[in-house]
């Protein structure tokens, strides 16, 4: 018996918890219905957050799944992405969408840093350079424009060198620092 | 007296102690190095051993059943008011035998010795391109066994997604952890509570505590779990150390205890109290279950036949068990025997296999409860 003409059954996630604290049920009902209401059965649950030792749980009637899926009920994409990350199922094609999307901010993140990082480099060069020529300006003037080169392109490939490892270890160090930063998956 | 116990929690753990041995340890203040701990043979497999017929029935005659020591062992709710009943005297014996039979069947769920169990964790899947997605690991329980028959755990699916993309079997820590999130035991935490902690352990094992810690032991942990073994292992020592085996006797703890110190040929001590304590049949199921596991055939090998209970028997077994003590304890037991024989010994065999008949009509008796 259909509650409403046209009702479908859906496999969805309904959550229940509190405010900044989601807590998913995975639930058959029909597809009118209210999010968290009036519910068909329950067949598991997943919560979203970290337990203290860092994972997050997923708990699912596979018995149960299995019956719903023969007789053909619709199952949600973030129901399907679980079970494809859980086994039952192949993997969504949406996770892999997500995954590239994430390896693409964490690129884009990475670039930004690296610009940052230069310019403060350049401004900190450009400081020195005028606190030398301030110091020792005559003496400057006075030496002839070759010995002038030598030196100062040594320095030039010299601190490009250190810049590069230094970088590396500064983005690492920002990377992380925005990667626990963000409330997001970047 | 060097124990770190109060002047009121010394008396009132002096008056717990069943022997005086134990009482004698209390005063002097224990010394560790006299101590040896005993070591658990590995070239026996312990648990085919332990769940035979044979070696369970022996287990629970040397337990018996003493409802006295139970009803004080109860943990302390809210006191209730007594009952009184006037009773015709066939209903009596239906109450006493339907407590007897309680009694027994929670004896006969004593905790199995079995070895520690084995890590399991195998690969199932590798998609390193899901792992930008995952931040945490995922932890994932079928919990399709509450719809099924099979309820073992180590039928239930757990299997876990890692960081990098893998797709594993879960470890044991993380089958426990998640098999309790999903199927709650009661009285069972996630995370093991400071009680288990050496200190905490210690303080209640001072008190005498023992049969206590077991059980919550018992509900806290498989008995497959290494922690348990750990445990049991340290509790048996102490009680060992101390030959407070009394405490434990009529309790579930008693049979793995006893077979537990078989194991280990630290059976001596064992044997010693009960021929104190004139237990002289229990003293032969005893000797006959020791020899049994340690006979050449181990599991195969069937119990030797129960011979009638009566001196010229206990006398050979004796001799067959006092070839192997040397030395002190050889001059020991010889005494004991001696002294036991000027006593009287076929009346006491007579009193113990009374007190056995007793149990056994009791448990025979048709109720309507159990």
């Amino acid at each position: 018996m259909k509650p409403y003409p046209g009702a479908k059954l859906v496999v969805r996630m309904a959550r229940y918890g509190c405010t900044n604290r989601p807590f998913y049920q995975i639930v058959v009902t029909w597809n009118r219905y209210p999010r968290d209401r009036k519910i068909k059965e329950q067949l598991g649950f997943y919560d979203r957050l970290p337990n203290l030792t860092g994972e997050q749980v997923l708990g699912l009637n596979l018995d149960r799944i299995r019956h719903h899926f023969k007789h053909g009920t619709e199952f949600t994409r973030p129901v399907l992405q679980l079970l494809g990350i859980v086994g039952y199922f192949p993997i969504h094609p949406y996770t892999l969408v997500e995954a590239k999307r994430i390896t693409r901010r964490r690129e884009e993140l990475e670039q930004k840093l690296k610009e940052k990082y230069l310019e403060e480099k350049e401004e900190e060069t450009d400081k020195i350079v005028q606190d030398e020529s301030d110091q020792s300006g005559e003496e400057v003037k006075s030496e002839s424009v070759d010995i002038d080169h030598s030196p100062s392109t040594d320095n030039q490939t010299k601190t490009v060198k250190s810049d590069v490892t230094n970088l590396e270890e500064a983005l690492s160090e920002s990377i992380t620092i925005a990667k626990k930063a963000s409330v997001l998956k970047i | 007296m060097s124990c770190n116990l109060s002047k009121a929690a010394f008396l009132q753990t002096f008056r717990k102690l069943s022997c005086v041995h134990s009482q004698l340890l209390l005063l002097r203040g224990v010394h560790v190095s006299q101590f040896k701990p005993p070591v658990v043979p590995t070239d026996i497999d312990p648990f085919p051993l332990f769940m035979e017929e044979g070696v369970q029935t022996i287990l629970n005659d040397i337990t018996g059943i003493d409802l006295k020591k139970t009803a004080l062992l109860q943990p302390k709710k809210l006191p209730l008011k007594p009952v009184l009943r006037a009773v015709p005297d066939k209903e009596l014996k239906r109450l006493q035998a339907d407590s007897f039979k309680k009694e027994r069947s929670k004896i006969e769920q004593r905790p199995p010795f079995m070895r520690a169990r084995k890590e399991i964790s195998r690969e199932l899947a590798r998609n390193p391109e899901i792992a930008p997605v995952m931040t945490n690991n995922l932890l994932f329980i079928d919990t399709s066994a509450f719809t099924r028959s099979e309820r073992a755990n180590k039928d239930k699916v757990v299997v876990v997604r890692d960081t990098e993309g893998t797709l594993r079997t879960a470890t044991q820590e993380e089958r426990d952890r998640a098999i309790q999130i999903a199927f709650p035991v009661r009285g069972r935490t996630i995370f093991p509570s400071s009680f288990f902690k050496p200190e905490n352990l210690h303080n209640a094992l001072q008190r005498c505590r023992y049969s206590y810690v077991l059980d919550k032991v018992c509900v806290q942990y498989d008995p497959d779990h290494p922690e348990f073994l750990r445990i049991t292992k340290e509790i048996y020592d102490y009680i060992l150390e101390r030959m407070e085996f009394d405490a434990l006797r009529g309790t579930r703890h008693f049979g793995s205890m006893a077979f537990y110190l078989s194991l280990c040929h630290r059976e001596y001590e064992l044997v010693l109290d009960m021929l104190e304590r004139k237990l002289i049949v229990d003293v032969m199921d005893y000797i006959r279950l020791h020899r049994k596991i340690h006979s050449q055939e181990g599991s195969k090998g069937s119990l030797s036949k129960p011979l009638g209970y009566d001196k010229k028997n206990f006398e050979k077994l004796m001799g067959l068990y006092m070839k192997r003590i040397t030395g002190n304890r050889k001059k020991q037991a010889e005494k004991m025997v001696e002294s036991l024989l000027e006593a009287g010994l076929p009346e006491i065999i007579k009193e113990n296999l009374s007190q056995r008949e007793l149990i056994d009509s009791y448990l025979k008796l048709e109720t309507n409860v159990y």
